[in-house]
């Protein structure tokens, strides 16, 4: 036997093996979709069926039905609420993250500013937020005020340490070649930190987008007249158990859309990565 | 006549640094750490001339690394005398006659590779390239890598990023290459042709060039000389010429001559480890 007569074998081999591959790809891609969606169903079913068979009162806890009737009919409700806490989260997040990268900047050229402030702004994220949430009230009054700096205290820290580490963590090889070629501290990190940061300044917004909700929605907690956090606790008062999951659900929705909002401008300004890297 | 004597020397005592693209005289280095004192380098005296090309060859940890860094002005000895064609390291670098090549690749990962190769261009109050200068474009032609102009680093192999690397460091002519271990994480078959390449691209562009490593092999076909070094302290142990061919090419390692110095500078590295 020759090469030449191996050759056509192995063509038929390679091809198969590749339809094979393809099979399989294709087949796990469906299951990823998949299954996620039957976990997700099944949970809902379990839910409905407790519900009826344990003939537990609508103000205890509603079916996954009613729920959604709910979502429907109160929609009108729901959003003018949604409303006014996306405001204050999406302020909060500018705010807080703003401030945060601005510190960390001067953090980061000043090392004496770090070591006598750094302390300071760790002890203050130590206080939970359920109580710096009536200090702030108590400073700032009734309005939007207090809550959009909820939510922006809430972003301030994760961000403020990532973006310090993603300034600070160049390669020290690079940090020489920069000095090699004489570059200004300006040119050091508009050039090289403030890219070197992007990865962990990303990681830091998505954590922030969904504690900025959390912290719009506590602010509320505490004498507020309007916005998700008002809604959840009237809903609760008057034993509206559909309106208060309606409520959540509404609210939760919100984070996970400002979540894939920061991950898709992740993926735009963040291309640089390998996949190896993460 | 007594004036002009002691004019004299301080007028020739440049031209002579000046003849040398590099000279160290007498240079230490001690770092005093908390639990003991480092001497890195004791004594140092070595010069190259312009356009020479020489290896800096020692086992790990003797200071090589230290040294060049001393040369590219990133950390000042602790006593001694360096010039870099008649200049200051600090000087010298400020002119941008010193282009250094690092152990790892060092490239910004969000740059592509000719964005990598026009940084240097871009900072530290960059005159503009000397007409007839080799563009960003050219230097990756140079270190063959045409057609990779767009690719980001994490597309590139490791012996590819280090060409871009070199291209980086060749940006705006540097009279002087420093290279810092720069093929020592590469495999065997890499490291061998950007040996070869290394040396024609010497021969094209006549800058100066120093380079550490510990491989004997790499330091003497790269080298026109190997400044052997011994470790703790950190000491030149012998400079030695290299008297092969100036064309050469990788089988030059199977010659007689190349085995007979190659096994001279084995025996001096054996010694200089106690």
């Amino acid at each position: 036997m020759t090469v030449s007569d191996l050759a056509p074998d192995l063509s038929i081999d390679i091809a198969a093996a590749e339809a094979a591959y393809h099979r399989a790809r294709q087949r796990e891609v469906w299951r990823r979709r998949l299954l996620p969606a039957v976990g997700i169903g099944a949970a809902l079913l379990i839910w409905a069926a407790l519900v009826y068979l344990l003939k537990v009162p609508p103000f205890i806890a509603p079916s996954p039905l009613l729920v959604v009737q709910t979502l429907y009919l109160k929609f009108d409700v729901l959003m003018l609420n949604l409303v006014p806490t996306a405001i204050e989260a999406i302020s909060g997040f500018l705010l807080g993250n703003l401030t945060a990268i601005l510190i960390a900047t001067v953090f980061v050229h000043k090392k004496t500013m770090e070591e006598a402030f750094f302390p300071v702004v760790v002890v203050v994220n130590t206080i939970p937020v359920v109580a710096k949430a009536p200090i702030l009230v108590l400073l700032l009054g009734n309005g939007m005020e207090p809550k959009i700096a909820i939510a922006a205290l809430i972003c301030f820290f994760p961000t403020l340490v990532n973006m310090v580490r993603g300034l600070e963590s160049v390669n020290p090889q690079a940090m020489e070649l920069m000095r090699v070629l004489s570059a200004s501290k300006r040119e050091v990190f508009f050039k090289l930190r403030l890219y070197n940061s992007l990865p962990y300044l990303f990681s830091a917004l998505k954590i922030a987008a969904s504690t900025a909700v959390i912290g719009a929605i506590v602010g509320e907690w505490i004498g507020s007249t309007y916005g998700i956090g008002a809604l959840i606790i009237q809903a609760m008062y008057n034993f509206d158990s559909a309106m208060l999951y309606a409520t959540v659900i509404v609210g939760s929705a919100f984070s996970v859309t400002f979540f894939l909002v920061i991950s898709f401008a992740e993926r735009l300004v963040v291309r640089w990565q390998a996949p190896a890297a993460h | 006549m007594l004036a002009q004597d002691a004019v004299a020397p301080a007028v020739s005592s440049p031209a002579v640094a000046e003849a040398s693209a590099v000279s160290c005289r007498n240079v230490s280095m001690r770092f005093v750490t908390d639990r003991r004192t480092v001497t890195a380098l004791e004594n140092i005296s070595f010069s190259v001339e312009r356009g020479g090309f020489l290896s800096l060859l020692g086992p790990s940890g003797c200071g090589k690394s230290t040294l060049l860094r001393v040369v590219a002005d990133l950390i000042a000895p602790t006593t001694g005398q360096v010039s870099v064609f008649g200049m200051s390291p600090q000087e010298a670098r400020q002119k941008r006659s010193l282009g250094f090549v690092f152990q790892d690749a060092a490239l910004l990962p969000w740059r592509t590779a000719l964005q990598n190769v026009e940084l240097p261009a871009e900072v530290g109050g960059f005159a503009g390239l000397p007409s007839g200068a080799p563009t960003p474009r050219e230097l990756l032609k140079l270190v063959g890598l045409e057609g990779w102009e767009g690719n980001f680093p994490h597309e590139l192999s490791g012996g590819m990023r280090q060409r871009v690397s070199i291209a980086r460091a060749l940006l705006g002519g540097p009279r002087l290459l420093l290279m810092d271990e720069p093929f020592g994480a590469l495999d065997e078959i890499t490291r061998d042709r950007l040996n070869e390449e290394l040396r024609r691209i010497w021969q094209e562009t006549g800058t100066t060039i120093l380079f550490v490593t510990h491989s004997v092999y790499e330091a003497m076909y790269l080298g026109e000389e190997v400044l052997v070094m011994s470790a703790n302290p950190g000491r030149v142990r012998e400079i030695v010429p290299i008297d092969l061919p100036r064309g050469r090419d990788l089988s030059i390692r199977e010659t007689e001559p190349f085995i007979r110095i190659a096994a001279k500078l084995r025996n001096l590295l054996g010694r200089g480890v106690q």
